[in-house]
């Protein structure tokens, strides 16, 4: 039984090796050229979709790399924006001065009588009751007590303090800031107050009773007293009040500045406030 | 059964071993995930079959290379017959003589295509086959052959019901 497994084993074996050999021999000719191709084709099939697949892992793992690499570089990214972020506020800061002073440029040119100086308000008051602001301009600017301070918008204030690269402004809204206005279309004449303290608007107070006020008319300053110039526009119209028994009228006005995000101002230094005292001393001496 | 398996079987290891076992080499060497499948096959399956899973294993390895049609094959029979002789004379095949038909298949599967190869100009030294072909190969094996054997010995034991191997 084992000789005739062996000798059949082995027949069959050498009749094996010998067709393994002509099998050799004629794919070396190249003789089954077309018969190996028709029969590579479900084989490289095959091998071609383990293929994607095996290049798809191991883009994969490529990717994965990639992606630390690509988050080294977000962060390095992220620092570079920061920094450009700040510069950029920097100069949309530099951009906004510029606006804003290209406004008082053109008021300036506008109004070639005065003579400006452009200050940058630098601090409030710290008194909390006080209406008034700090800015970075002082006598060595030529400004003196009692100027005019001015926006393209209107008036701002007077100089109530001055040191040498300083001065104080009290706002037009202060509580005891008091200017002679005047309406504009009925050219009647008032006194504007502050009311700082209680809502931040103005009141014009003693308008003559026949005066015909209308909401949203201009009041500006009307020289009178000396102490400012005329025409700076103090503020609009908002509201009036009208009883009959009262001997003038009052009005609510809104001054057309935000003083809260104010920090460029003008100062008329060719204005000199009138000095009136004089004239009540001599009326006392008489 | 063998017959009809052994087409899907050794066409997805043709398959994967041009392109997945591509990226395990070792030194230059990669497993021969054919070569396992029919000597292991080998070792329970009767001869024809044997032999069967000889001709597909090394015609479907040829089509993927350079190697002439049939070269791989000449290898694969040589150990099929070590085989067969080896396990009539054996009572008992246990898995250190599994190990051994692998690796010496392995060894003869190497130098005889290797032989082919430096016939038709494709030879390298042998310094080199040994260093960066069979020790790489031979490591594979060894690492791969268990879990293989396992599942290759579990579906002949549903195939071969009768104990003791097919002759």
């Amino acid at each position: 039984m084992r000789r005739r497994w062996r000798s059949n084993s082995i027949g069959i074996l050498f009749l094996s090796l010998i067709a393994c050999a002509v099998l050799i021999a004629l794919s070396a000719t190249g003789i089954l050229r077309p018969v190996e191709g028709i029969a590579a084709a479900p084989i490289n099939f095959i091998t071609g979709i383990f293929n994607r697949a095996q290049l798809s892992i191991s883009s994969a793992f490529g990717e994965s790399a990639d992606i630390i690499s690509l988050r080294n570089r977000i962060y390095d990214l992220e620092e570079q924006l920061a920094i450009i972020q700040a510069e950029n506020i920097g100069l949309r800061e530099i951009a906004s001065d510029y606006e804003r002073l290209a406004d008082l440029l053109s008021y300036t040119s506008a109004a070639q009588d005065q003579e400006l100086v452009t200050a940058e308000v630098i601090g409030l008051d710290t008194q909390s009751s006080v209406r008034s602001i700090i800015i970075n301009q002082g006598t060595r600017s030529g400004i003196e007590l009692g100027m005019p301070v001015v926006t393209q918008l209107g008036l701002v204030g007077r100089i109530i303090d001055v040191s040498a690269n300083a001065a104080l402004v009290q706002l037009v809204t202060d509580q005891n800031s008091a200017i002679s206005g005047r309406l504009q279309n009925s050219r009647a004449e008032g006194s504007v107050v502050g009311r700082g303290l209680t809502n931040g608007i103005l009141e014009m107070q003693h308008i003559q009773v026949d005066t015909e006020i209308t909401e949203g008319e201009l009041v500006v300053t009307s020289g009178l007293g000396g102490n400012l110039p005329p025409d700076l526009v103090i503020g609009q119209i908002t509201s009036y009040r009208d009883f009959e028994f009262e001997l003038s009228q009052s009005a609510q006005l809104r001054s057309l500045i935000d003083f809260n995000t104010l920090e460029f101002v003008l100062v008329i230094t060719n204005f000199e406030p009138a000095d009136i005292s004089v004239f009540d001393e001599e009326d006392g001496t008489q | 059964m063998g017959y009809y398996l052994s087409l899907p079987a050794l066409i997805l290891a043709a398959a994967l071993q041009s392109s997945l076992m591509g990226q395990l080499r070792i030194a230059g060497g990669a497993p021969d995930l054919v070569l396992i499948l029919v000597l292991l096959w080998s070792i329970h399956a009767p001869l024809n079959e044997a032999i069967f899973w000889a001709f597909v294993g090394g015609i479907t390895l040829d089509l993927l290379s350079v190697i002439p049609l049939g070269s791989s094959v000449m290898g694969m029979l040589i150990m099929i017959y070590l085989i067969k002789r080896l396990s009539v004379q054996l009572f008992h095949i246990n898995i250190v003589l599994v190990a051994g038909f692998l690796l010496l298949g392995t060894v003869i599967q190497i130098t005889v295509t290797h032989l082919i190869l430096a016939f038709r100009g494709f030879g390298l030294s042998p310094g080199d086959v040994f260093q960066y072909v069979m020790l790489p190969e031979l490591f594979y094996h060894l690492v791969l052959f268990l879990p293989i054997y396992i599942v290759i010995r579990g579906l002949q034991q549903r195939l071969y019901p009768e104990p003791g191997t097919r002759l």
